[in-house]
Formats: C-alpha cells, sequence, structure tokens
C-alpha cells in the first residue's frame, strides 16, 4: 500500500506539487491525470526516488520512502522514452535487475523468459532495442519492470509515444496485464480517454493539487470543480443561482432568464451563484415541448459538425451564448430526426441530469 | 519542386578532397616508399637502384628497442591521458548548460597557442629555475631543485597535457548524447550509482574512448617535438629516430623504410577500430 502524506515539492518559488495526500491500496490501477506543468510526473519521481520532496512523509508498506535512494525502493518504472539500455541486448534489458539482485543464472533465464512471454515477445530476447518497433520497446520496458516483481510498478506516460491504433490495444492488454499479476500501478498520464479506460481511480491535478480523485464514471459524471468538469470530457456551463430547494430538488434561474428544475439535492444556499454543467450528451433538440420531467429552453441551430458516430450541434440561447449538443446519428436516423441550421428548437434535458457545482 | 541529387551527381563532392588527397598525401607516401627501398645517397638524398637492406636493418635490436618504447610511451600516455580525462569528460556532459558551455570552451582554449610554443612553456615551468621549483623552495618543501625537466617525467607531462582534449572531447560526445533516463532506469532497478557507472556509463561511452584512444596513441606515436624539447638523452622515440634519419644522419632511405613501418603499424590499428567500434554506424544501418 503506497500512502502520501501532505507531500510539497518545490523548485525555489515554484510550488510543483503542492501539500498532496493520496492513499493507492494494494492492486489498485491508479491514474494520475493533468496537463503538463499541473505536478503529476514530479509526484512520481518523488515515489521512484528520483526527486526529492520538499516536505511530507511518503509512505510504502508501511515504511516513509523519501530518504531512500532510488535503487533501494521496492518500485520500478516504465519510461516515457522507455530508456532501454542500447548496448544490452533484450535479455540482458530484462534481466538487468535480476542480475543486480545477484539472482542465479538459470532463474534469471526462467524469469526474463516468463516476463517476455507475458508481454507477447517470446523469441524477441536476443535482439537489440534499436531493432525493435516502439511498441515493442514498451512491452521489453514493461517486462523489465515487471520480472522484478515491484511493489508498486509507475509507469510515466508509456503509451504517449506510440500511434493510436497501437496504443489502445496495449491499453487493454494493460489493464489485462495488470488483473493478472496483481501488482498496484500508478499511471501518469495527459490523456483522459487512457485514464478513464484504464483506471479504477483517477486523480485530477491541476496547479500542483490533486482537484479530484474518485472512480472513473465518478470523476466524469458528478465533477466537483470547474476545472474538473471542463478537463475532462465537454461540458456546457449554465451560470446562475438558487432559487429555492427543498430536500431532493431545487430550482435555478440561469442567467437570470430561465427557471429550470434539477431533482437533486444541494447544499448550496438559495441565492448563491452556481454552474449548472451539462454534458452535451445530455441534451437533446426537439421541436415538442418536453414532459414535466423535464427542462426546456429555445435556441437556434447555428451549425452542425458530423463527427460519425454522434453529430455536434452547436446552439445559440437568446442571450448569445453557444451551448453544444451530441446526438447519435444511428438514432436519430431510426427517428428520423433532421435539424436545419438556423431554424429554432427546444434544448431539452431530464431534470435528473447535470452537476450543480459553485460557481 | 527541389531537384533530387543522384548518386553520382554526389560523387563530384567527393573531388576536391580527392584531389588533395592525391596530391599531398598519397603522392608523398608513395615517394617515401619508393625511397624505403632505394640506396643510399651519402650526401642525403636517394640513387636509383633496390635494395631491401635499410628495412634489414630495423631488424637491429637498437632500432627495434626503440619502436618498443615508442609503443609504451604511446600506450602509457594514452592510459594517464584517459584516467584524467574521463572525470573532466563527465563532469563536462552532466554540468548545467552554462557551466558546459565555458567548460568546453576552456578545453579548446590551448588550441589558441602553437604546440611548440605550449611546450616551451614547460621548459619555463619544470625547469630548475622554473615556476614549479620556485615554489617548493619558497614554501620549504624542497631545499635543492628537483630534476623536473629533459627526463621521462617531463615527456609525459608534455603527451598528457598536449593531448587532454582530444581525449577530453570524443568521451564528452559520447556521454552528453546519453539521456540520463538511461541512468535513473539503472538506479530504478536496483544499481547503486558505481554500478550504474561500470554497467551503464561506461559501456554507452566506449565509443567515444576509443576515439580517443585513437586520437591521442596515433600522434603520439609519431611525435618527435615533445621528446625533443622536454626530453633527456634516452627518450628517443621512433619519431625523433626518423626526424634524425632525415636532418642529421642525412639517410633517407632508412628514415623513409621507419616511416613506412609506422604508418603500416598504425594501419593496423585503425583497422581494429573501425573492425571493433563501428564509429561509421555500419552495423547499426545493415542490421536495422
Amino acid at each position: 500500500m503506497l500512502e502520501l502524506r501532505n507531500v510539497t515539492r518545490k523548485y525555489g518559488a515554484v510550488v510543483a506539487v503542492n501539500n498532496v495526500s493520496l492513499t493507492v491500496p494494494k492492486g489498485e490501477f491508479f491514474c494520475l491525470l493533468g496537463s503538463s506543468g499541473c505536478g503529476k510526473t514530479t509526484i512520481l519521481r518523488m515515489i521512484a526516488g528520483f526527486e526529492q520532496r520538499t516536505s511530507g512523509q511518503i509512505i510504502l508498506n508501511g515504511r516513509d520512502m523519501a530518504d531512500e535512494p532510488a535503487y533501494r525502493r521496492d518500485v520500478n518504472t516504465v519510461f516515457q522514452n522507455y530508456a532501454l539500455f542500447p548496448h544490452m541486448t533484450v535479455s540482458d534489458n530484462v534481466g538487468y535487475g535480476l542480475r543486480i539482485r545477484k539472482c542465479t543464472r538459470p532463474e534469471i533465464d526462467r524469469r526474463v523468459g516468463e516476463a517476455l512471454a507475458q508481454v507477447g515477445l517470446t523469441g524477441f530476447g536476443v535482439r537489440r532495442p534499436d531493432q525493435l518497433s516502439g511498441g515493442q520497446q514498451q512491452r521489453v520496458a514493461l517486462a523489465r519492470a515487471l520480472v522484478n516483481r515491484p511493489s508498486l510498478l509507475l509507469l510515466d506516460e508509456p503509451l504517449s509515444a506510440l500511434d493510436k491504433k497501437i496504443a489502445e490495444q496495449t491499453r487493454l492488454e494493460l489493464v489485462e496485464l495488470q488483473r493478472r499479476v496483481g501488482i498496484t500501478f500508478i499511471y501518469v498520464t495527459h490523456n483522459q480517454t487512457e485514464a478513464l479506460a484504464l483506471a479504477d481511480r483517477v486523480a485530477v491535478m491541476h496547479n500542483g493539487v490533486i482537484e479530484q480523485c474518485g472512480t472513473p464514471s465518478d470523476i466524469y459524471e458528478h465533477p466537483r470543480s470547474r476545472f474538473v468538469a471542463d478537463f475532462i470530457g465537454s461540458m456546457n456551463f449554465f451560470e446562475g443561482q438558487v432559487v429555492s430547494r427543498t430536500e431532493r430538488s431545487c430550482r435555478l434561474r440561469l442567467w437570470e432568464t430561465w427557471d429550470v428544475e434539477v431533482h437533486k439535492p444541494v447544499t448550496i444556499a438559495a441565492g448563491e451563484r452556481i454552474l449548472y454543467c451539462l454534458r452535451p450528451e445530455q441534451l437533446k433538440l426537439s421541436l415538442l415541448p418536453p414532459s414535466d420531467q423535464a427542462n426546456s429552453i429555445s435556441a437556434i441551430l447555428r451549425s452542425k459538425v458530423y463527427e460519425g458516430e454522434t453529430t455536434r450541434y452547436i446552439l445559440e440561447l437568446a442571450n448569445g451564448r453557444k451551448i453544444s449538443v451530441s446526438q447519435n446519428n444511428y438514432i436519430a436516423r431510426l427517428w428520423h430526426d433532421f435539424y436545419d441550421v438556423n431554424e429554432e428548437y427546444l434544448l431539452v434535458w431530464n431534470c435528473s441530469s447535470g452537476e450543480i457545482i459553485r460557481a | 519542386m527541389r531537384k533530387r541529387f543522384r548518386i553520382s551527381e554526389l560523387h563530384l563532392l567527393l573531388a576536391p578532397p580527392a584531389v588533395w588527397l592525391t596530391l599531398f598525401f598519397v603522392a608523398p607516401l608513395l615517394i617515401v616508399l619508393v625511397f624505403s627501398v632505394s640506396p643510399q645517397d651519402v650526401n642525403g638524398g636517394v640513387l636509383r637502384g633496390f635494395t631491401l637492406e635499410h628495412y634489414r636493418r630495423i631488424i637491429d635490436p637498437l632500432y627495434l628497442g626503440i619502436m618498443l618504447q615508442s609503443l609504451a610511451v604511446a600506450a602509457i600516455t594514452t592510459i594517464i591521458t584517459l584516467l584524467l580525462a574521463y572525470p573532466v569528460a563527465y563532469y563536462m556532459a552532466f554540468a548545467a548548460p552554462r557551466t558546459k558551455k565555458i567548460l568546453i570552451f576552456l578545453v579548446i582554449l590551448p588550441f589558441w597557442t602553437n604546440f611548440l610554443v605550449r611546450m616551451y612553456s614547460f621548459v619555463a615551468i619544470l625547469g630548475t629555475d622554473g615556476v614549479v621549483n620556485l615554489v617548493l623552495l619558497k614554501l620549504g618543501v624542497i631545499h635543492e631543485p628537483l630534476q623536473l625537466l629533459h627526463n621521462t617525467f617531463a615527456v609525459y607531462v608534455g603527451f598528457v597535457y598536449g593531448n587532454l582534449p582530444y581525449m577530453i572531447m570524443p568521451i564528452f560526445a559520447a556521454l552528453d548524447r546519453m539521456n540520463t533516463s538511461l541512468l535513473e532506469a539503472s538506479m530504478d532497478l536496483g544499481a547503486g550509482p558505481v554500478r550504474t557507472f561500470w554497467k551503464i556509463t561506461l559501456p554507452y561511452s566506449y565509443s567515444g574512448v576509443a576515439a580517443g584512444i585513437v586520437f591521442v596513441f596515433i600522434p603520439t606515436l609519431g611525435n618527435f617535438v615533445v621528446p625533443e624539447i622536454l626530453g633527456g638523452a634516452d627518450n628517443v622515440i621512433i619519431g625523433n629516430l626518423i626526424n634524425r634519419q632525415f636532418l642529421t644522419s642525412r639517410n633517407w632511405p632508412f628514415g623513409s623504410a621507419l616511416s613506412t613501418m609506422l604508418v603500416f603499424g598504425l594501419m593496423v590499428v585503425i583497422t581494429i577500430y573501425i573492425r571493433y567500434f563501428d564509429p561509421m554506424g555500419k552495423k547499426r544501418l545493415t542490421t536495422g
């Protein structure tokens, strides 16, 4: 089990990681997600031992690791650029950690063979890293780390250098491999799709702090800050205030104009400013007024963008705000739904949709 | 659209250096080869004819001894230079960018002064009334000036000093290319700093070390200036021997025979270097 307690890392006056605490239970696939410079890689490097923390504790299996050098930590890393040793064969690369630990020759051979089989590279042992494709090098890096059976595996954007198809395929294999070996994975990425697809839990980072930590569906469906709502997927923000609230629902006034019902309990008091967040796929275009379980605002369709599986409609509200709606093309065809640019439609959504956050 | 050059057209680029090398390298080499099998003219120069007498003379233990001594001096110089240059190159490669630029500048700074002048400056430094002796005398470390000049020690000082940049630069270039994540990967896999150096850093820099060895060993073997200025009577290496055949003994054919031997010897060294250290990256291209 890994625990970070109030970990801070400063470079001069710059605070790269600001008082971060988190707990990762054994066997979890944990993802640090954020754009470049958010501090996610610094956290990873502090766990690995390549960076020193300015303050705080890094506890692995009950022991504070903060002052242990990298080579004494029971942690292995898959580097972004793989960092394979160019002067060694694939087998020698994978066996490096075992040779350092003074394993016997037969044991090294056996475990290297197993590790290469695990990543589907049996028979590649005699090659040199520069004779492998990017995807194969990535697998060697993975095997080289896993062969040591660390209690923690750190992965620093391991798929970012691969092209899209191979990255997607490797992603699936990675999840399967993690389930099989049961080692705790800490995975750093700027790619939200990767994070949502891979992780048991995701921590969204911004400016050196964890904005929100939760399961992928939690992060996507219940963002707790504007940053997280905006960073993950696409989001429409309706500005407004709470008009009234009951135990299970509330009434919002959006842009001082439109009153809507939201069937969710809120802790925000009446009169306070809020942001009402709705995903493009939660909104629908309609010509008919909705049932009493739904809200509607009229808007003019300004443009359509065909995206294959879906079409994105950009609508303009009476106050000039643009709202994005995404509709499944297959379902639209079944229902014979066609919308014309510059026509007026109703934006419709269910009263139980959307999230309300403090503005 | 840009015109693509054909290979045959690219060959034209080789024409100027080819002409230059033919005129000023291949031709003199052939002349030396011809001289080495010609009879000696006692007034200097050569006579027409053919003889292997000069090569037979090389086998004389006196000359063989000088050759072995030359090899030993070049080898020891190379080893000392390597041991001194490696830490410097290592420090430079991992220094901050600004420090790195300053250090590169400092390493090539001596080239601004003529080699001969720099060697004579050692006379001023190492002489009986030189800087080193004066300082040591003033400090009371010694009471009599030390004999630092005109001996083997001075020859090594001169050779090592003169060759340091040629060893530092290729090793620096090799280490500078190395991604620091390789070192982190080694540490990550459990190797401490010392083992990381022996297993990762040093093997990674072998190409630079090999280039440095060639750049130092070969010029040292043929050098005659350093032993001439800094050495004593018994510090004669093959370069001095050749030099004397041409300038003092007026035995051009024997000097040519010695030169020819030296050239072939060095060709062997360079062939080994190209074979085993692949400086042109040929292996990578064909097997990749």
